[in-house]
């Protein structure tokens, strides 16, 4: 998702508290890791700083993001399809 | 879809936001294809311009997945879910400073509908960051207590046919540091606005003493060889009181010890029973009655939230309780073939939860029906020795489903005004009285909402209304299990048999739990689930062989 992020200090100190909590589940050969909460939370924000202190530390990580999902229900496809 | 769109989608119909607008099984796909090192492309949608793209996801190489979004946690294969518990309230200034929405009262309509959907996912996190970005923690913290207890007794034969059995305990519980434990304000509701502070208490601090005696007193009366009464009276102090919300023990069940807030729970109990045998102890029959008086028990507020909440006072009342029943048994204890017995138990108990300075009252202060009462239980065994090698087992269940709280209707709040207006419109009339604006009652004066005054409550929306706490039933619940044994012939050397045991012979899908579900999100769709355990009939076999 492509988007501007304010990224203050908190964000950076709190990802890497997630980091300590997520230490022993690290060497996993494959780890997903989901992060939610309401919007306006801090989800991307904290997503984000949370994948640049693993890759900081040698992880190959890919970020996904929920926002880019979104798709027509079927009720405004039909509309669409009627107009 | 880009993010405009989707806006645009949610304006057409409240009823789109939630799940069902997002590609969730995509999303699942994507994961499947990280774990299975298999690249792919995925959609990446552009804020600033509201356009679409795609974008290469290299899986192969990578070993960590970190997916963001409100539904994330719908989805299959988590290893570690991050909640952040800041609600949309909470969250005004981080929205204003990304910009990302327009700020109108649709969007807020909009996140207080993600807020209702989303706050059940709270439970399936491994961690939940609070408002000001600290940890909550994970598991809740160990608490230490000590308790002492000192005993006396004395047994006697008063006759040959008497005997008294009597004595006094006193026991001592002290709940202790290290941690940190909650102060609220007295004589205030507790909730998360009267707490002062989580006091820290170091370690052997003495945090709360609880203590009180615990006397006790039986006698046996034996009328003949055959016949014997027994009654009794005991009271007994718990300091450690259960906490759930199912029928069954299960891993999600809390323990919590008495503290400042919770005093210990009492328990007086008297008991009567009656035992007599017949045809030289071939049977055997029991009456017993008891009668229990609990003082301080346990309940929880309504929609209380109790798994991993720090604040878990403020989820629970202290009320009264008192109990009653009796329980009938007969028993074939010998026989050539036929052995077995049969229960019938009749038991009732029921709550009292009143206000008080510290909490408020529980299905308004009336008398209710404790959460695990089963009236009526029935029970019967039955072992059937057919031949000399085959014998015959039946073991039958019968007991009524525990009370529950159903909701039984639905209220739309209306604004005044509106309703004023919508019956004029529709030339009828309005009831007498109902043009005022306010009205007296005891000396005070009440007004009615205005407009933007229910716009700030649930303008729009309706809001369930529960049946009175636990006025309800689940189904009952009916079991048959049979089962035949073969054992080896009388002269073999082998010391082998099988066994064929058939459980739940009838099929029945036994309801252990009913819970409502907001299938959308929306408050004015609930479904109901009826949660069942091992719901089929399940035949097996088992072959048993000794060592000689």
């Amino acid at each position: 998702m492509k988007e501007k992020l304010k990224i203050d200090d908190n964000y950076y100190s709190l990802a890497n508290r997630l980091l300590d909590e997520l230490q022993n589940r690290l060497s996993k050969n494959k780890l997903i890791i989901g992060i939610s909460g309401e919007s306006g939370s801090g989800k991307s924000t904290t997503g984000f700083c949370l994948t640049k202190l693993l890759e900081n530390s040698s992880k190959k990580v890919v970020y996904l993001q929920m926002g880019d999902y979104f798709k027509l229900c079927l009720l405004q496809q039909i509309i669409k399809i009627d107009y | 879809v880009p993010p405009a769109t989707n806006h645009q989608n949610r304006l057409l119909d409240l009823a789109n936001i939630g799940p069902q607008e997002v590609n969730l099984s995509l999303l699942q796909n994507h994961i499947n294809d990280f774990l299975e090192d298999r690249n792919t492309i995925g959609p990446e949608s552009n804020f600033a311009d509201n356009t679409f793209e795609t974008k290469p996801l290299d899986f192969e190489r990578a070993s960590i997945l970190v997916i963001e979004g409100t539904y994330i946690p719908l989805l299959s294969n988590l290893d570690f879910l991050i909640f952040i518990n800041l609600d949309y309230k909470s969250s005004l200034d981080n929205r204003i400073n990304r910009g990302r929405e327009s700020f109108d009262p649709f969007v807020e309509k909009v996140l207080d509908i993600e807020h209702h959907i989303i706050t059940e996912y709270k439970t399936k996190a491994d961690i939940i960051v609070d408002v000001n970005y600290k940890i909550q923690a994970l598991i809740m913290p160990i608490e230490h207590s000590r308790y002492f207890s000192v005993n006396i007794g004395h047994t006697r034969s008063l006759t040959k046919k008497l005997n008294l059995d009597y004595g006094l305990g006193y026991v001592v519980f002290q709940l202790v540091g290290p941690g940190n434990f909650n102060v609220y304000h007295e004589n205030t509701v507790r909730d998360e606005s009267t707490l002062i502070e989580s006091k820290p208490y170091k370690k052997n601090d003495v945090v709360k003493t609880c203590q009180g005696l615990e006397p006790r007193i039986s006698m046996a009366l034996k009328l003949n060889e055959s016949q014997s009464i027994k009654i009794g009276y005991n009271q007994i102090q718990q300091f450690i009181h259960l906490l759930s919300n199912t029928m069954a023990i299960s891993p999600a069940d809390i323990w919590k010890k008495s503290n400042q807030q919770l005093p210990q729970q009492i328990v007086d109990q008297y008991t009567i029973g009656y035992v007599k045998d017949w045809n030289k102890g071939m049977y055997e029959s029991s009456i017993e009655a008891y009668c229990k008086n609990n003082k301080n028990v346990i309940d929880y507020v309504d929609g209380a939230e109790l798994y991993l909440n720090p604040l878990i006072e403020t989820q629970l009342l202290v009320g009264k309780g008192n109990a009653y029943g009796a329980e009938f048994f007969f028993k074939k204890v010998r026989g050539v073939n036929l052995t077995g017995w049969i229960s019938y138990t009749y038991a009732k108990s029921f709550r009292q939860v009143n206000a008080t300075p510290n909490q408020e009252s529980a299905n308004f202060g009336l008398r209710y029906p404790s959460n695990f009462i089963s009236p009526n239980n029935f029970k019967f065994v039955l072992n059937d020795r057919l031949t000399n090698r085959i014998s015959f087992n039946a073991n039958f269940t019968y007991a009524t489903g525990r009370p529950i709280t159903y909701p039984n209707g639905r209220y739309k709040i209306y604004v005044y005004n509106e309703v004023y207006d919508y019956l004029n419109d529709n030339n009828l009339n309005p009831r007498p009285g109902f043009i005022i604006q306010s009205y007296g009652r005891n000396g005070q004066t009440y007004y009615f909402l205005n407009n933007s005054k229910v716009d700030e409550l649930l303008d729009g929306y309706s809001t369930p209304s529960f049946s009175l706490r636990n006025s309800e039933r689940i189904p009952d619940y009916i079991r048959l299990d049979l089962g035949i044994t073969l054992d080896p012939k009388p002269n073999s050397k082998s010391n082998s048999s099988w066994n064929f045991p058939i459980y739940n012979v009838l099929g029945r899908q036994n309801v252990y739990s009913i819970y409502f579900k907001s299938s959308t999100g929306l408050r004015n769709q609930a479904r109901t689930y009826k949660l069942s355990i091992l719901r089929a009939v399940i035949p097996s076999l088992t072959y048993n062989f000794k060592f000689q």
